[in-house]
């Protein structure tokens, strides 16, 4: 099964999102974007994406929103009626990374074990826990 | 095991914690550079940059080759890291295997780059490193330029002309 993920966003965040994701992980065919623009509304992104989902059921496509309780992604939500979406909520660099590079097809499983790992990837950066980090010790390689 | 030994400015960053990473299936990441394990601060925040699973280690040179010489590490899966060829030639020499060595984002920071020589998109040379390299293709090894899994490999001695 082949997948696509699918960013959308308020403005520009899904397509900033994009260009950052590709830095990291190179140009991925996979990934594509909307954003929707000031004085739009998300129907035309909602219908673009039920579009190309319906045309394409052997594709598993996995949208992620920025916002959840945004009208992006509220907008979304409909589209999980179709068997082959699944939809995100909560955009970030690291979930992005985790779900293009996941196996198709990606089961609920994996989207929460994505999301558990993303998490741990969102705290404080303190001092504390930068000196928890220290330990260089052989004990500790082997 | 060494399953890869890289030289990046940046060391540890997206391209290598996230893609290098997983398609290697490192287990261990080991820096090796006298002049960063002596700075605290840039090890811990090397450490942090570790993707979960992985443990990194930025050991002075003569430890890291230790550790790497060490019949324990011979189950693991050890990418090494430095920013700089002549440490690298430093481990080289010190190590029982003979790892792939790759290149990228080498030589954009520090000291001007209209002094050195563009050998593709993120690897600017001196002379001093060139001259480095030469031992290193002397021993045997050649660097493979290839910023990500997915970017076509270039040979540095194609690069430097086939010197």
């Amino acid at each position: 099964m082949e997948k696509k993920v699918i960013l959308v966003s308020h403005g520009k965040l899904s397509e900033g999102m994009m260009h950052s994701v590709q830095m990291i992980i190179g140009k991925n065919e996979a990934l594509s974007c909307y954003g929707m623009m000031p004085g739009e509304h998300y129907s035309l992104i909602v219908e673009a994406i039920e579009k190309e989902a319906k045309a394409n059921p052997e594709t598993q496509y996995i949208i992620i929103a920025d916002l959840f309780g945004g009208s992006v992604c509220n907008g979304c939500t409909s589209l999980t009626d179709l068997s082959n979406v699944k939809l995100i909520s909560g955009m970030n660099i690291g979930l992005v990374i985790e779900m293009v590079l996941a196996p198709a097809p990606v089961s609920d499983e994996m989207i929460a074990g994505g999301l558990e790992s993303c998490k741990e990837g969102i705290t404080h950066v303190s001092n504390d826990l930068v000196k928890s980090q220290s330990d260089n010790s052989d004990e500790n390689f082997f | 095991m060494i399953s890869m030994v890289r030289i990046d400015d940046r060391l540890i960053h997206g391209q290598v914690a996230v893609m290098w990473s997983k398609q290697l299936g490192i287990s261990r990441i080991v820096v090796a550079s006298d002049k960063i394990a002596a700075n605290e601060m840039q090890v811990n925040a090397l450490k942090m940059a570790a993707p979960a699973g992985i443990k990194a280690f930025i050991l002075p040179i003569q430890k890291a080759v230790d550790l790497l010489n060490d019949p324990r590490a011979a189950s693991m899966k050890i990418l090494v890291l430095s920013n700089n060829p002549k440490d690298i030639y430093e481990v080289l020499q010190g190590i029982n295997e003979k790892p792939l060595l790759n290149l990228a984002n080498y030589g954009r920071i520090g000291g001007a780059l209209s002094d050195k020589q563009k050998l593709a998109e993120t690897v600017y040379v001196t002379e001093e490193d060139k001259e480095v390299f030469k031992k290193i293709f002397d021993m045997g090894y050649d660097f493979e330029y290839q910023p990500l899994p997915s970017d076509t490999k270039q040979s540095l001695k194609e690069l430097l002309g086939g010197k």
